[in-house]
């Protein structure tokens, strides 16, 4: 019973906290996802796996021309 | 065209060559195309058809703490011999090659202090790390046997 | 209104190149000329945004091809305009700025040079040369993961600034025995602590030869500990004036 009591009387605080935090996770994953830096250092990788044949040509295309998206159309802050 | 495509480094110099475009990788064009050249007032005055203009920031690297803990993965990686007198020479012959002047005198020189790196290591080469090394990902490595102090 | 892809400038007395291959859909690459200068210049893809691979690498073989041939003054990519603005707003009111800058890349290319640590090797010397680093890592080998957290910080701490020590040093050194080959020089900024150098070198086309063997004596010397890479000739991207249209 007072259990209960206490978690209905918890303030909506920790609730806005795990929503903050989630958003900054979220913000972060972004910025790493559309960071000009990575997004070159994965193109790096691309091209070695075009070196050692691990992707077909077209593979390898496909993932840079996504990469370039990603490059070229980060979103508006 | 002079300068034709890829060839060996003559005498076991180990430069690649690529004369650009697709041989080169796409990373390397776009640090060539994307970054520089030539940008006038006019592209932005001129009614462009739909194109949006692009601004890459140069960005400053910093080391950070993802850097450091992957040197000291690699670094503990390592199969290491006690510090001993081979590794300091290495550093000597170092700095004598940095102060030193002369082109042939320094050839030499480093190329001694390498072959005695080579013999001092006492394994034939049988890895070379590939020319780029993808950043933060793991490569799984043959765990070796550890020296003795 | 029609849209023209720019790859670069050059003298309007060029010749460009036969087989150079533009990005749109014609294929086709020619130059507007407009007294001492001329725009290389094709069509446009009109059923997609600009920015696929085949973009990008049309767009540097076509000014690469030319320059080695050439003095060209490499647009960023993407360059578009308006078909009448290519002389109006383009070459008309700039034409001054370009022939002189024309001029003064007259018989030079670029060479882009990068080197970059075999790291075993380098990391060798360095833990090898520091009794800190070793013992820390002799430290770090004992405890497990989480419990060594900090202690790997630390020591990838002290072995990155021990590294970027080194390649700044040697970095400096390979810059010194290949600028007597080159007009000029324009380093870049190092991302990694592995990389020794990245640098442009505006070199004169008949010194080509030249200042490629002495990057092999370079190669040579510090066979094993780094690894380089070169490409060029290229056109002079590293060179050209600066001019930000924006902020």
């Amino acid at each position: 019973m007072g259990l209960i009591t206490g978690l209905l009387t918890l303030p909506l605080a920790p609730v806005r906290g795990v929503v903050w935090m989630a958003e900054q996770i979220r913000d972060y994953a972004e910025e790493q996802y559309y960071d000009p830096v990575n997004i070159r250092a994965e193109l790096e990788r691309v091209e070695e796996a075009r070196q050692t044949g691990e992707l077909t040509e077209d593979e390898c295309t496909e993932w840079e021309n996504e990469l370039l998206r990603r490059l070229m159309h980060p979103p508006q802050r | 065209m002079t300068m034709t495509a890829q060839r060996e480094g003559g005498g076991g110099g180990q430069v690649e060559r690529y004369t650009g475009g697709g041989s080169s990788g796409l990373a390397e064009v776009i640090e060539l195309i994307l970054d520089k050249g030539l940008v006038i007032d006019v592209f932005v005055r001129v009614s462009l058809v739909g194109i949006e203009i692009l601004t890459i920031d140069a960005r400053i690297v910093v080391a950070s703490v993802d850097t450091f803990l992957r040197f000291a993965e690699a670094t503990n990686r390592l199969d290491l011999y006690g510090k001993g007198k081979g590794g300091k020479d290495l550093t000597e012959l170092t700095q004598g090659m940095m102060e030193g002047g002369a082109k042939g005198k320094t050839s030499g020189v480093l190329e001694g202090a390498v072959e005695k790196v080579d013999d001092m290591l006492n394994r034939g080469r049988e890895r070379r790390e590939p020319e780029e090394e993808p950043a933060p990902r793991r490569r799984p490595r043959p765990r070796r046997r550890e020296d003795d102090e | 209104m029609t849209a023209t892809y720019v790859y670069g400038l050059v003298s309007s007395d060029t010749e460009l190149p036969p087989d150079l291959s533009g990005l749109g859909p014609s294929g086709r690459v020619t130059t507007v000329t407009h007294q001492r200068v001329a725009a290389i210049v094709s069509d446009v893809p009109t059923d997609r945004p600009l920015g696929t691979r085949d973009d990008l690498i049309a767009h540097e073989r076509v000014l690469d091809t030319v320059a080695e041939r050439t003095a060209v003054l490499p647009m960023r990519f993407p360059a578009v305009v308006e078909e009448a603005g290519v002389v109006k707003e383009l070459l008309a009111p700039h034409e001054e700025r370009f022939v002189e800058a024309l001029s003064r890349l007259d018989g030079l290319v670029q060479f882009t040079l990068k080197g970059r640590y075999v790291q075993d090797a380098a990391l060798r010397e360095i833990a090898e040369a520091d009794d800190e680093i070793m013992a820390l890592r002799e430290r770090v080998r004992d405890l497990p993961e989480d419990a060594s957290y900090y202690d790997r910080i630390r020591l990838g701490e002290l072995v990155v600034t021990a590294m970027e020590q080194l390649r700044d040093k040697e970095g400096r050194w390979v810059l010194e025995q290949l600028r007597p080959f080159a007009t000029d020089v324009s380093t870049r900024q190092l991302a990694q602590p592995d990389e020794v150098v990245n640098a442009a070198f505006l070199v004169a086309r008949d010194d080509a030869k030249r200042f490629d063997d002495a990057v092999d004596e370079v190669g040579r010397a510090l066979d094993g500990r780094v690894r380089f890479r070169l490409v060029g000739p290229l056109a002079p991207y590293d060179f050209v004036p600066e001019g930000r249209p924006w902020g």
